[in-house]
């Protein structure tokens, strides 16, 4: 995985620890029942993600139900969210 | 090290318990725990009080204060404990711990919780507040999805194990149902677990423990001062091991989400104190806030080997007739889960098997008792044995 190479991303909410743009989901969960702020976006993904060097939380942004979501697969950084929580998506191969 | 025992229990129904309010809540598990012990009131000398969430839930705090006025119990020192859903016995600890040290005697243990009365959004809220809320809560985290991708990590590690997690659900839930206590008097099956609403995959609603309004107490004493005190000659039960430990607050920042390193650490102390090994223990009272938890709980435990735990809920050994009978009260899972008092809650029902008092849940020939209680994700945990005298 090249993950040392890239240009790391600052966690904001980690303290300052990097994490870098390319992982592997670690482990996830599709959540059906949220919080009031993430209710209207159910089901969405949330995956432990291990870029390497760390381990982190984040929601996985590209998820769909009727595509393949499984520990193993490569994610890559997407984008901020309007709070600066990192955003990652699912790196499918077709 | 100081021999202590417990003297007294009492504890209120739990559920969606209406009319009581946190003091009624209190009065009613507190006296019963006092009357139960045969002690006057004078005797306690100090009171350690578990409560989660009530300065959110119901705008109170100073929970100590409040318990000692309720109660009667005039000038001793209160404190409260909060370790998320292991305050309970957090609470128990310090006062066995301040029995141990030899500043007193007899003091009483508490826990209680009133969840029921707020709004599902507002529950849920209070709950998450015990994960990490910039890494997790903010990212879109509940509660029960962090236990589910520690589900969904556990299959990748050992195989999927669906079917034995709604077993849990099932025998807790027939285990409840002999228990006039519990708060779910319901029978389910698997297919029910697995079918119900889905709340974070492979979770559904019955893979959950409830939102639950409750109250234990415990009194505790030395064992040497109790003939002098005690009104009444009820089979004592000593706290012969105690253990606590704890971990990373977030999922990520543990090093494994198959096995609980709070839970390792505080049985091996507890063992270790009590001079006992798992194969030694007669029956115990497990934190089972999601049926995965359980399952890898009893593995931690030592109870099964690592990704075997399952399988002992699959033949019949967590069962009430099984080699280690776990949540024979109906666990966190169907007695309920009023999250201050829950882990006292695990020791009243170890107690009172012990008395032979369980009645339609009576277990035989118990005399090793084990209690497990975990708070958050994992990050805290505290183990207790109880041998009965």
């Amino acid at each position: 995985m090249p993950h040392a190479a890239l240009t790391s991303l600052r966690d904001f909410s980690r303290g300052g620890k990097d994490m870098n743009k390319r992982g592997k989901i670690y482990t996830y969960t599709v959540i059906n029942v949220a919080s009031e702020e993430f209710v209207d976006q159910v089901p969405y993904a949330v995956a432990v993600v291990n870029d390497g060097e760390n381990k982190f939380f984040t929601r996985i942004e590209n998820y769909r139900a009727d595509r393949e979501i499984k520990i193993g697969m490569e994610v890559e950084f997407s984008r901020y969210d309007e709070n600066q929580k990192p955003l990652y998506k699912l790196v499918y191969k077709n | 090290m100081r021999s202590i025992s417990v003297i007294g229990i009492g504890e209120t129904k739990f559920g969606k318990l209406d009319n009581y309010s946190i003091r009624d809540l209190i009065n009613e598990a507190g006296n019963k725990a006092i009357e139960d012990a045969g002690i006057e009131k004078e005797k306690i000398e100090a009171l350690y009080f578990s409560n989660f969430n009530g300065s959110y839930w119901s705008t109170q705090s100073h929970m100590g204060a409040l318990v000692s006025e309720t109660l009667g119990l005039g000038h001793i020192p209160t404190l409260r404990t909060e370790g998320a859903c292991a305050s309970g016995t957090l609470a128990l600890r310090q006062g066995w711990m301040a029995i141990a040290l030899g500043l007193y005697d007899v003091v009483l243990v508490g826990g209680a919780e009133k969840m029921t009365h707020q709004t599902t959004l507002i529950v849920t809220t209070g709950l998450a507040s015990a994960a990490d809320l910039k890494s997790e809560v903010s990212n879109g985290a509940t509660f029960p999805s962090l236990f589910a991708m520690m589900a969904n990590r556990y299959f990748h590690e050992y195989g999927n194990i669906r079917d034995e997690m709604a077993m849990c659900a099932v025998q807790n839930h027939e285990n409840a149902c002999l228990n006039p206590h519990a708060q779910m008097h319901k029978k389910i099956t698997i297919e029910k677990v697995k079918q119900g609403v889905p709340v974070a995959d492979p979770l559904t609603i019955y893979d959950c423990s409830l939102v639950s309004d409750g109250s234990v107490f415990l009194v505790l004493a030395a064992t040497d001062v109790v003939k002098s005190i005690c009104k009444t000659k009820k089979r004592l039960v000593e706290i012969v091991g105690t253990g606590h430990a704890g971990d990373a607050i977030s999922i990520s920042g543990k090093s494994s989400l198959t096995t609980l390193y709070a839970t390792v650490n505080a049985a091996k102390e507890a063992y270790k104190m009590a001079g006992v090994k798992p194969l030694d223990v007669d029956f115990a009272e497990v934190h089972d806030c999601f049926t995965i938890t359980q399952i890898i709980n009893i593995e931690d435990l030592g109870f099964f080997e690592k990704g075997k735990g399952a399988k002992g809920v699959a033949d019949g050994r967590t069962a009430r007739d099984g080699i280690i009978p776990i949540n024979v009260s109906g666990g966190l899972k169907a007695k309920g889960h009023p999250i201050g008092a829950t882990g006292l809650s695990m020791i009243y029902e170890i107690v009172t098997q012990m008395r032979g008092e369980a009645g339609e849940r009576q277990l035989k020939n118990v005399d090793i008792g084990l209690t497990h209680n975990l708070g958050g994700s994992g990050a805290t945990c505290c183990v207790n044995i109880f041998k009965g005298l």
